[in-house]
């Protein structure tokens, strides 16, 4: 191998900077014990690029110092062990000048690690803070996301049991022996699949429908219920809110059959549009 | 600027006292080689606050780390210098960094004003130089070294063969190297 040209091909700076691959690294340190020029040219590279960086160097804030000594304040070897107070420690005269010496640089001492302690506290303190602050914030979103989803769950359960009690309400109706049950089928050919029940309570005169399958109303329009009484249509009430299940209609004395029209919302007094359905009262 | 450290200790002699985990030593450390580390983490991360951070953490790790040092593998400075090339490409990844430029991006939208703590990482130490090159090697400098992808990644995010990718790295490194050799 051409050792030379290896080394000009770029794979040393690679090497230094952390981007060669698994394999390019492994070629290099394979090469490395019998090429000293190799490791003369990773030498030569590593110390331009640290002169490099140290004329780029930009000062970080100062309190970055301070803040690393603290926090590595327990790491630090201890220079030496304290001197060993005994009892015959000669009693030293009271005075108001501190004494120079040990007592000064221990007593100095003892305060910069009460303070490296302080501000380690501080520091994990603040760290426990926004620890617990995230999870707050977090536990709160997820607690509005499950009211949220409690609520909607809630509205469909009402939805449900609006329904259910419709069908009871019309199940009921049915099971009546005193209620009447006119199917009403399609009045034309061109209507076929169009139906829809009335219910007709022979004691109260309440009169109730269900749109079993009738064409949905264009819009503008609404299906209007007629009572035929001696051949005359009357008004039964308007099916637009009807749109399924059993709905409670007029109140009819007298009928010979049932018709269901198709007509401009709102209804007519008599009718005008097209009839969809009928069926004669047995 | 920092100077060049005044030599107190050797590299060796500065080894065996972080070593043996004394704190002259690594004060000496740190005024001699902060600097130049805290350039290499603005360069990459562009967040004053942010990079100070990460800065710390690099020395934390480094006065961690002094035991797993090999001085046959290369030389200190280089070693300090991947920890904070990695370190920094993390909080680069990190998600909660992530969050905050998206914040910034909105904030500048709406304000167009850029925040006091904001550097321009562009023109810092070697990415500065690596802006000097050609667009396609630049890019490649880019993504592998500022960003940390391997070039498998750039060939697939490119779209170029690997072995392109490759050339590209190389000629830009040895341009770089001219560049800074003093």
């Amino acid at each position: 191998m051409d050792i030379q040209a290896y080394i000009a091909s770029g794979v040393v700076e690679s090497y230094v900077l952390g981007l060669a691959t698994n394999e390019e690294r492994a070629e290099l340190e394979q090469l490395l014990p019998q090429h000293p020029e190799l490791q003369d040219a990773i030498t030569a590279f590593e110390q331009s690029l640290e002169a490099f960086h140290h004329n780029e160097a930009v000062a970080p804030p100062p309190s970055i110092k301070a803040n690393l000594m603290a926090q590595l304040a327990d790491e630090f070897a201890t220079a030496a062990p304290p001197p060993l107070v005994n009892n015959t420690t000669p009693v030293v005269p009271l005075t108001n000048e501190p004494t120079p010496g040990n007592t000064v640089v221990r007593s100095i001492q003892w305060w910069r690690n009460l303070a490296a302690a302080v501000v380690a506290l501080l520091i994990g303190s603040v760290a426990l803070n926004v620890y617990y602050y995230n999870a707050a914030t977090e536990a709160k979103q997820t607690a509005q996301e499950l009211i949220s989803q409690n609520n909607s769950l809630q509205a469909r359960i009402d939805a449900t049991q609006v329904r259910l009690q419709e069908m009871n309400n019309g199940f009921k109706l049915m099971a009546d022996p005193n209620v009447l049950t006119v199917k009403l089928t399609a009045a034309s050919n061109e209507l076929n699949g169009n139906a829809a029940t009335v219910f007709w309570d022979s004691r109260t005169k309440d009169v109730f429908v269900m749109n079993t399958a009738l064409t949905p109303a264009p819009a503008g329009k609404e299906y209007q219920l007629w009572a035929i009484v001696d051949g005359v249509p009357v008004d039964a009430g308007m099916m637009g809110k009807c749109a399924e299940g059993v709905c409670k209609m007029k109140n009819i004395q007298k009928a010979q059959a049932f018709a269901i029209s198709l007509e401009d919302a709102g209804g007519n007094p008599t009718p005008k549009g097209t009839i969809y359905v009928l069926g004669k009262v047995s | 600027m920092q100077q060049h450290p005044t030599q107190k200790y050797t590299e060796a002699e500065l080894v065996t006292l972080l070593q043996q985990r004394n704190q002259s030593a690594f004060s000496y450390l740190y005024d001699n080689y902060a600097g130049a580390i805290y350039a290499v983490v603005c360069s990459i991360v562009p967040d004053n606050t942010l990079a100070s951070d990460v800065l710390q953490e690099v020395f934390v790790k480094i006065w961690r780390q002094i035991a797993t040092y090999d001085s046959t593998k290369g030389r200190l400075y280089t070693w300090m210098l991947n920890i904070a090339r990695n370190a920094s490409i993390d909080t680069l990844r990190s998600k909660g960094f992530q969050n905050s430029q998206q914040n910034r991006e909105w904030n500048e939208a709406v304000y167009e004003d850029i925040s006091s703590t904001q550097v321009n990482a562009e023109v810092i130490g070697l990415r500065k130089l690596v802006h000097t090159l050609k667009p396609e090697l630049k890019t490649v400098v880019e993504l592998a070294y500022f960003h940390g992808y391997t070039q498998e990644d750039i060939a697939a995010m490119l779209e170029i063969p690997l072995g392109t990718v490759k050339t590209r790295l190389r000629t830009a490194l040895i341009k770089l190297r001219t560049i800074i050799k003093p």
